[in-house]
C-alpha cells in the first residue's frame, strides 16, 4: 500500500489519550420529543419507590474504552488525508450476589484513514508482540473529527456485539450498558432486560415542564415515572427514567447522584416498568462513595473496574505510541 | 515436568532470586523446589534451580483495602494474583543471567530435584531428613566425616526443638541406612544422657511407633527399629560395696556402672576437670589446679595398675575424700615453689572439698583391677554409647564429660587413623564451651572442633543459643541445624545462614522440623524427621512375646 509510506505523525490529534471526557454528547439529540404521560399522568408525578424486592438479580454491566494511540496524516495524491491509530475495547462484568466477574474482554485496533478503498492490516511490532491495526477507510470527505468519532463508534459497536451475542451470561441478567442504547440491536431487548445508563446530564429532558422538580426530589432507591423520548435521528421511541444512586454531599449540585436510564419502547410498558424498578432498587448498591472514584457516585464499581482493566488491556500508552512512531520511521524509508 | 507458573515481570528477576506468578489452578508452597530454563542467544540453555521461600496472594484491580468487602458482595470484579519468591540454589551451566519474565517455571521432581539440591553430585551421602512432601533430603557425607568438612551444630529452644532427637536420628541414619551402614559399621558414637533416663532405652523398639511413622522410615530407606549395638553407662549407686550397682531407676539390666580409680585420676591428670566451670583467665585458681595436678601425677608415677588406690607421701589413700584431705593437709608441700597467695590456695581447697560429695562415688580406690577395667567407659567397644549423667551434681557432670571427651581424644590420637569415625553428641555447648572464659572442657571441645576432623572425631554439638557458644566451635561445623528458635535469638548473626525468611519461620517450627544448612547449598532446607523408632522412656518399650508372657 503505497499510501502507507507517506504516513507522518500528527501529534496534536492525540488529545483523548484514552482519558474519559469524550462524551456521550455526540449521541444525544439536540431537542428530542418528550412525552411524560406514559406511566403516570403528569399531574400525578411523584418519586416512585419500587416495592420491597428480595434477592438482587444478576446484573451484567457492559462498557468500553477507546484511545487515540497516535494521530497521522497520509498524503493521498495531492490531498492530505487525516488518520489515526486507535485502540478500543469492550467488556462485560456479571455481578451476582457474592461474586463479580469480568466475563468478556475484547481489544481491537484500527488505523482509521480519511481515504477511500484502502483495507488490510498494519502490523506494528511492539516488543514481544505485534499489534495488528485494521485499516479502515472512512471516505475522502471526512474531517479530523469524523476520523476520531469513528473510533468511538467502533467501540460502541463492539459493546453492541457483546450484548447482541446473547451468550450464557446475559440470559438471566439485567444488562446495563454504559451510554445510550443507540448502537444496540433493537431485538436485544426482547431476550433480556437491557438498559442504557447515561451518567452525565447534557440534555435536560424535563426542562421547562412542571415535572423537573421531581427529578431532584428523588431519594436513593427512587425513580421518576417512565417518560417517552423520541430522538430525531432514530425511528424508535425510547422509554426513559431517572434514578438517584446516592445523596450528593451538601456542596454538590443536587443533580449529582442522578442517572438517566433508557430502553426501547418496543419492549412494552410492563417490561420497562420491571426494568425501571430493578434499576431503582439495586443500582444504588453499585454506587461508590466520593473518595473511591473521581466520577463517583455515577461511575459504578463494576464499570469503573472494567474500564480500568480494559484500559490496561490496550497496552501502555507511551510504549504503544513509541512503537508506532518507530514503525512509521522505518516504513517511510527514514531509517 | 509440571509447569506451575511463569517468571513475573512486575518485580525484578535476578540471577539469585526471582518471583513466579503462579498459574490459575496451580499452587506453590514454601520449600518447594522449582526450575526455569533460560535459552541464551548463543544457543546455550541455562537452567536455574531454586527453592520457594516466600509466597503471597493479593487482589488485582482493587484500589482500597475495603474493596475486599465490595468484592465479597459481588459489586466489584477483582482478580487474584498469587506469586512465589524463589531463592536460587544452582545455575547450570554457571552463566549468571536472570530468568526472563514470561518463562515457564516447573516443579522440580526426580532428577531435576536432585540437581537443584546438589544431591546428584554427592558421591557419598546420608539421609538428613524428609522434605515436607515426604522426599529424602540428603546430606553430603564428605562434609560430615572429615573428608571435606565435619561436625554438626544444632540450635534450638529446649523442649520443642528436639535437638537430641535429631542428633539420634542422624546417627541412626548413618548406622542403619544401606548407603552408609556398611562403610560406617565400625564407627562409634557417644551421647550423654542429661535429661531423665530418656536415652536408656535406645536399644528397645518403640511400642508407640505408628504405621504412618514406620512408613516414613521406609521412605527414608531405613528400617524402623531400635539402635542395634548399644552400650549403656551410668554412675554407680552411692551406697554400694563390693560390686558396683548402677544408680539408674527405670532400668538396671544391661546398664554398666562407670567409675575411675584414684590411681588413674592422679596418673592421668583428671583433677582439672573438677574445676571445669568457666573461669576467667585472670584468676590464679588454674595455677593452683595445675600445681596440684602435677603433684598428684608426680607422687603416683609408676604405681602399679593392679591397685586402684594411691600412695601419697608414704600414706595409703583409698578413697576420694582421703585424697582431698591429704591435699588439704599438705597444701604447703603441694604448692611449694608455686608462689601462690594464701587466698588462691584457700579458694582451691574450698572448691576441692566442695567436690567430694559430687564425685566421691565416681573416683574410687576400692576397685579390683578387673573392676577397674570393667567400669572404665570404653566408647570403642560398641557402636552407640550412652553415658548417663542426668542425676549427677553439676560439677560431676562436667567432670564426667570432660574426662570422657579427653580420653576419647587420646584414644583416637593413639589410633592415628581417621576411620572408624567417632561421633560425639554434646548438648548444652554453651555450658561446656561458653563464649567467655576458659575451662579444661572448653579446651577439649575446641580441640575436637579444630582437630577432630582429621582425627575422625565428629562433634554433633547442640545448644539453645549459639550466640553464647565459643565462636570457633560453631563456625567449624559444616552442617548447621536450627529447630525452633527464640525470636530474639534468631536475629543474632550466628543464624545468618538461615536468611530472612527462615529466621522468621524458625520461631514457629514444630517439634520434628528443622532447618538444615549444608556447605554446598546456599539456602537452608526444611527437614522433618520421623518419631523415634526406639523407646525414649520405659512406657514406650515394646516387649517381645516372651517378655509379655513373663510379665503376665
Amino acid at each position: 500500500m503505497a499510501l502507507l509510506t507517506t504516513l507522518r505523525l500528527h501529534p496534536w490529534a492525540s488529545t483523548w489519550e484514552g482519558q474519559p471526557g469524550a462524551s456521550d454528547e455526540d449521541e444525544e439529540d439536540e431537542r428530542p420529543y418528550v412525552d411524560p404521560a406514559v406511566e403516570v399522568p403528569p399531574q400525578d408525578w411523584r418519586p416512585l419507590r419500587p416495592p420491597a424486592a428480595g434477592e438482587p438479580p444478576a446484573f451484567m454491566f457492559v462498557d468500553g474504552v477507546r484511545r487515540i494511540d497516535v494521530g497521522v496524516v497520509a498524503q493521498d495524491g495531492d490531498r492530505p488525508a487525516w488518520g489515526l491509530f486507535g485502540s478500543y475495547g469492550a467488556g462485560a462484568v456479571v455481578c451476582r450476589p457474592g461474586r463479580a466477574q469480568v466475563v468478556r474482554e475484547h481489544v481491537c485496533r484500527s488505523l482509521v484513514l480519511a481515504t477511500a478503498g484502502y483495507a488490510g492490516e498494519v502490523n506494528v511490532p511492539a516488543g514481544s508482540v505485534v499489534l495488528a491495526y485494521r485499516v479502515e477507510s472512512v471516505g475522502e470527505d471526512k474531517s479530523q473529527n469524523d476520523v476520531r468519532r469513528e473510533v468511538q463508534q467502533r467501540m460502541r459497536m463492539l459493546e453492541a456485539e457483546l450484548v447482541a451475542s446473547g451468550d450464557a451470561p446475559t440470559q438471566d441478567a439485567v444488562v446495563v450498558v454504559d451510554g445510550p442504547i443507540t448502537f444496540l440491536p433493537r431485538d436485544a431487548g426482547r431476550r433480556a432486560l437491557v438498559a442504557g445508563l447515561i451518567k452525565t446530564h447534557h440534555r435536560y429532558y424535563l426542562e421547562g415542564t412542571p415535572l423537573a422538580p421531581w427529578m431532584t426530589a428523588l431519594a436513593p432507591g427512587e425513580r421518576t415515572p417512565i417518560f417517552v423520548v423520541r430522538p430525531k435521528a432514530s425511528p424508535d421511541d425510547r422509554f426513559s427514567w431517572y434514578v438517584r444512586l446516592a445523596e450528593p454531599p451538601p456542596f454538590h449540585h443536587s443533580l449529582v447522584g442522578i442517572v438517566r436510564l433508557e430502553t426501547w419502547a418496543q419492549v412494552g410498558l410492563e417490561r420497562a416498568r420491571a426494568l425501571a424498578d430493578l434499576t431503582a432498587a439495586f443500582l444504588p448498591r453499585f454506587a461508590p462513595p466520593m473518595a473511591w472514584d473521581d466520577r463517583a457516585p455515577n461511575n459504578l464499581y463494576p464499570v469503573a473496574a472494567l474500564e480500568q482493566r480494559l484500559r490496561h488491556g490496550l497496552g501502555d500508552y507511551q510504549w504503544v505510541r513509541r512503537s508506532i512512531e518507530s514503525f512509521i520511521y522505518r516504513l517511510g524509508g527514514l531509517s | 515436568m509440571t509447569e506451575v507458573g511463569r517468571v513475573l515481570g512486575t518485580d525484578d528477576a535476578r540471577p539469585l532470586d526471582f518471583w513466579v506468578a503462579v498459574a490459575e489452578g496451580r499452587y506453590l508452597q514454601l520449600d518447594e523446589v522449582v526450575y526455569v530454563r533460560t535459552p541464551l542467544p548463543d544457543g546455550v540453555e541455562v537452567t536455574v534451580y531454586g527453592v520457594v521461600d516466600q509466597v503471597r496472594a493479593r487482589y488485582e484491580g482493587a484500589r482500597f483495602d475495603s474493596d475486599v468487602f465490595r468484592a465479597a458482595e459481588g459489586l466489584l470484579p477483582v482478580g487474584i494474583s498469587s506469586a512465589a519468591h524463589v531463592s536460587v540454589t544452582r545455575v547450570e551451566p554457571e552463566v549468571f543471567v536472570p530468568p526472563l519474565p514470561g518463562q515457564p517455571v516447573c516443579r522440580a521432581e526426580g532428577v531435576e530435584r536432585e540437581r537443584a539440591l546438589y544431591f546428584d553430585s554427592m558421591e557419598r551421602r546420608f539421609p538428613a531428613g524428609l522434605s515436607r512432601d515426604g522426599q529424602i533430603v540428603w546430606g553430603n557425607l564428605e562434609f560430615l566425616d572429615g573428608t571435606r568438612g565435619g561436625h554438626v551444630n544444632i540450635a534450638g529452644v529446649s523442649g520443642v526443638a528436639t535437638k537430641t532427637s535429631y542428633a539420634l536420628f542422624l546417627l541412626y541414619g548413618l548406622f542403619h541406612h544401606p548407603a552408609t551402614a556398611a562403610r560406617n559399621r565400625h564407627d562409634r558414637a557417644v551421647i550423654f544422657n542429661v535429661k531423665g533416663e530418656d536415652l536408656l532405652f535406645l536399644d528397645k523398639p518403640n511400642a508407640r511407633l505408628s504405621e504412618a511413622e514406620k512408613a516414613r522410615y521406609s521412605s527414608l530407606g531405613l528400617p524402623a527399629g531400635p539402635f542395634r549395638d548399644v552400650a549403656l553407662w551410668a554412675p554407680p549407686h552411692r551406697d554400694c560395696f563390693g560390686d558396683l550397682v548402677t544408680s539408674t531407676v527405670s532400668r538396671q539390666e544391661g546398664v554398666t556402672p562407670y567409675a575411675w580409680s584414684l590411681r588413674e585420676f592422679c596418673q592421668r591428670r583428671l583433677l582439672p576437670f573438677l574445676f571445669a566451670d568457666a573461669d576467667s583467665e585472670a584468676s590464679q585458681l588454674h595455677l593452683a589446679v595445675g600445681a596440684a595436678e602435677r603433684f598428684l601425677a608426680h607422687q603416683t608415677e609408676g604405681q602399679p595398675s593392679s591397685q586402684a588406690w594411691v600412695m601419697l607421701g608414704g600414706q595409703r589413700v583409698t578413697d576420694f575424700e582421703d585424697l582431698v584431705d591429704y591435699l588439704t593437709d599438705h597444701s604447703d608441700e603441694v604448692f611449694a615453689g608455686s608462689h601462690l597467695s594464701q587466698a588462691t590456695v584457700g579458694a582451691f581447697v574450698r572448691r576441692l572439698q566442695g567436690s567430694v560429695e559430687a564425685v566421691s562415688h565416681l573416683v574410687r580406690g576400692d576397685l579390683s583391677p578387673d573392676q577397674e577395667e570393667r567400669h572404665r567407659i570404653d566408647v570403642l567397644a560398641h557402636q552407640l554409647n550412652v553415658v548417663d549423667i542426668h542425676a549427677l551434681h553439676d560439677r560431676a557432670k562436667r567432670f564426667v564429660v570432660g574426662v570422657v571427651l579427653r580420653q576419647l581424644m587420646q584414644a583416637k590420637d593413639k589410633q592415628g587413623t581417621r576411620e572408624p569415625l567417632l561421633f560425639v553428641v554434646l548438648d548444652e555447648l554453651n555450658k561446656y564451651a561458653p563464649r567467655e572464659g576458659w575451662s579444661p572442657i572448653k579446651e577439649v571441645v575446641l580441640d575436637i572442633a579444630e582437630r577432630g576432623r582429621s582425627l575422625g572425631v565428629i562433634l554433633i554439638g547442640a545448644q539453645q543459643t549459639a550466640s553464647e557458644v565459643e565462636r570457633r566451635v560453631v563456625t567449624n561445623a559444616s552442617f548447621r541445624v536450627a529447630g525452633r528458635l527464640d525470636t530474639a535469638e534468631a536475629e543474632r548473626s550466628e543464624y545468618g545462614f538461615l536468611g530472612t525468611q527462615a529466621r522468621a519461620r524458625a520461631s514457629i517450627l514444630k517439634p520434628g522440623t528443622m532447618f538444615l544448612h549444608q556447605p554446598e547449598l546456599p539456602v537452608p532446607l526444611l527437614v522433618q524427621f520421623p518419631f523415634p523408632a526406639w523407646a525414649t522412656r520405659p512406657e514406650e518399650v515394646a516387649h517381645t512375646l516372651d517378655e509379655e508372657h513373663i510379665l503376665r
